[in-house]
């Protein structure tokens, strides 16, 4: 898999444009080798369980296929202790994979196989990278309060928006690697938090449909959720959906799924 | 370059447009080879090192998801949508309530742009010739001799003893005569306009700027105005992306043109 079949257009527009600033990549690449990435190393290896062939044998069988059909090189994979079913993941040069232990109780194995796709995907991606642009932004902003808020706003709003577009794209990978219901099925219970899971698996996307026409109804409506999510890293649950679904009816998201790559037009 | 990145804010305002049906002039790319209207539709969407536009808006629609590449018929509409929102003004077309401006203005802003001669009641067709022309003619004048006798020979124009300029007047007497010639004169020489094209589209961007920074030295007032002034030079017609998508409808209403007549 490569990370442009799988990209959103505006992740993969927003990335261009940090690519094309000088020095960005170099100043997110130190920040990250020297700051994030090895203090969270750390962290993981003092808190949190590592997850090997023998501790955890399902669960990193399950990695080592979703590493295989990505095609990326092995993220570490580690489990915390938590009642809200979340993931994450971060770095660059050894990116590893967090997943809480109520996710891996919840989820089946396809469904799980799903969640490692998509923090897969951000690694495919290198989202991770520029990510950490956002954490500096959103760090200064701790620091020097609201001066640093008034001249990073702006940035941050654009930082944020970019960061809920990358969650399209690994969205995108976990797709493409477990198929669209299983997709489907694994946000409903993301959503929820419940570990089954009764009527369609589609019923996020129907939701989504009424979302939207819940926000065209006045320019109100459009102004005021817009301000809701405008400082948000996640797309909303529906959105989510909506968007994989679309895609899933794509020519690449068909590639994809057929297996072996094919020559494409671009 | 048009001001509307794809942005919420972009997401937000577009979002209230209408939907428009598809302008006249181009209503015949529903008719048109897929191949041809995949072409059309990269031009739009990449630039030439294949990176998406930023500009674009495209890529994200469940249309182009649903039919790119295999059912470009189903994409023509808004394909047209987007190479008109390409050629048009943004800051114009959002004060119109997002509808941008007609294929016959894009065409004959494009003209303008790249020197051709139209006249005032020309159709969009007639002034796509023009420029399919003018074209054609700096194309051919840009090869050396060897190169027009074998575009000569291709066309089954006798060259052999003719100078470089009887040549290349052959050739363009022989593309006003016969629609078969121009056809295939234009489609051989599309390589030649685009690098045509994007030399006379760095040298006006050079130009624009050297304007800019002499008009930083009025002080205050200097600012205010270039302020606007920039603001709607970043707002207005994309040329590098509406010049070769323009001169790509031409060629392929060319071709249709050609099979019409052929069938």
């Amino acid at each position: 898999m490569e990370a442009r079949e799988i990209m959103h257009p505006s992740d993969a527009k927003t990335i261009q444009v940090f690519r094309s600033l000088k020095g960005f990549d170099l100043v997110a690449s130190i920040a990250l080798r020297y700051g994030y990435e090895r203090l969270y190393r750390g962290e993981n290896l003092g808190e949190l369980i590592k997850v090997t062939d023998e501790n955890f044998p399902e669960v990193a069988r399950t990695l080592h296929e979703v590493v295989a059909r990505v095609g990326i090189e092995e993220p570490r994979l580690f489990i915390y202790n938590s009642p809200q079913m979340n993931a994450y993941t971060f770095g660059n040069e050894a990116p590893f994979v967090a997943v809480s232990s109520s996710m891996v109780e919840k989820m089946d194995r396809q469904e799980l196989r799903c969640i490692l796709a998509h923090e897969c995907g951000h690694v495919l991606c290198q989202h991770s990278l520029y990510l950490t642009i956002l954490h500096i932004m959103e760090e200064a902003g701790d620091l020097f309060g609201l001066l640093s808020d008034t001249v990073f706003l702006p940035c941050l709003i654009a930082l944020r928006y970019w960061s809920r577009c990358s969650e399209l794209s690994a969205d995108r990978c976990a797709a493409a690697v477990v198929g669209e219901e299983t997709f489907q099925r694994a946000l409903l219970k993301l959503t929820s938090g419940l570990e089954k899971i009764q009527g369609d698996p589609y019923q996020l996307v129907r939701q989504a449909a009424e979302y939207e026409k819940f926000q065209g109804e006045s320019v109100w409506d459009k102004v005021q959720q817009a301000g809701r999510i405008a400082f948000n890293t996640h797309p909303q649950m529906c959105e989510r959906a909506l968007e994989t679904h679309c895609w899933c009816k794509s020519w690449q998201y068909r590639q994809l799924i057929a297996g072996p790559k094919k020559e494409t037009a671009l | 370059m048009p001001i509307v990145f794809d942005t919420p804010l972009s997401r937000f305002f577009t979002s209230f447009r209408a939907d428009s049906s598809m302008d006249r002039d181009l209503s015949f790319l529903a008719h048109c080879d897929n191949s041809e209207l995949q072409k059309l539709c990269d031009i739009l969407t990449h630039d030439q090192n294949g990176h998406l536009r930023l500009t674009e808006h495209l890529t994200s629609k469940e249309v182009y998801l649903e039919n790119y590449p295999e059912q470009m018929q189903s994409l023509a509409p808004a394909i047209a949508d987007e190479l008109l929102r390409f050629g048009s003004n943004s800051i114009a077309t959002a004060l119109r309530y997002n509808t941008p401006d007609s294929y016959e203005t894009v065409v004959r802003r494009v003209c303008h742009q790249m020197k051709v001669k139209v006249g005032k009641y020309d159709n969009a067709a007639t002034m796509e010739h023009a420029l399919l022309e003018e074209l054609c003619e700096a194309g051919l004048k840009s090869l050396t001799l060897e190169e027009l006798r074998t575009v000569a020979d291709q066309l089954d124009i006798p060259a052999k003893g003719l100078t470089k300029q009887a040549i290349a007047a052959a050739i363009l007497a022989a593309m006003r005569i016969s629609p078969i010639f121009f056809r295939r004169v234009a489609v051989s020489m599309t390589y030649e306009f685009l690098s045509f094209v994007i030399g006379r589209g760095v040298a006006v961007v050079g130009a624009r700027s050297l304007q800019r920074s002499l008009g930083v030295l009025a002080g205050p007032l200097g600012w205010i105005i270039l302020t606007g002034w920039t603001a709607w030079d970043i707002a207005s017609p994309a040329y590098r992306v509406c010049i070769p998508a323009v001169i790509q409808v031409a060629l392929m209403r060319l071709e249709l043109q050609e099979e019409g007549r052929d069938a």
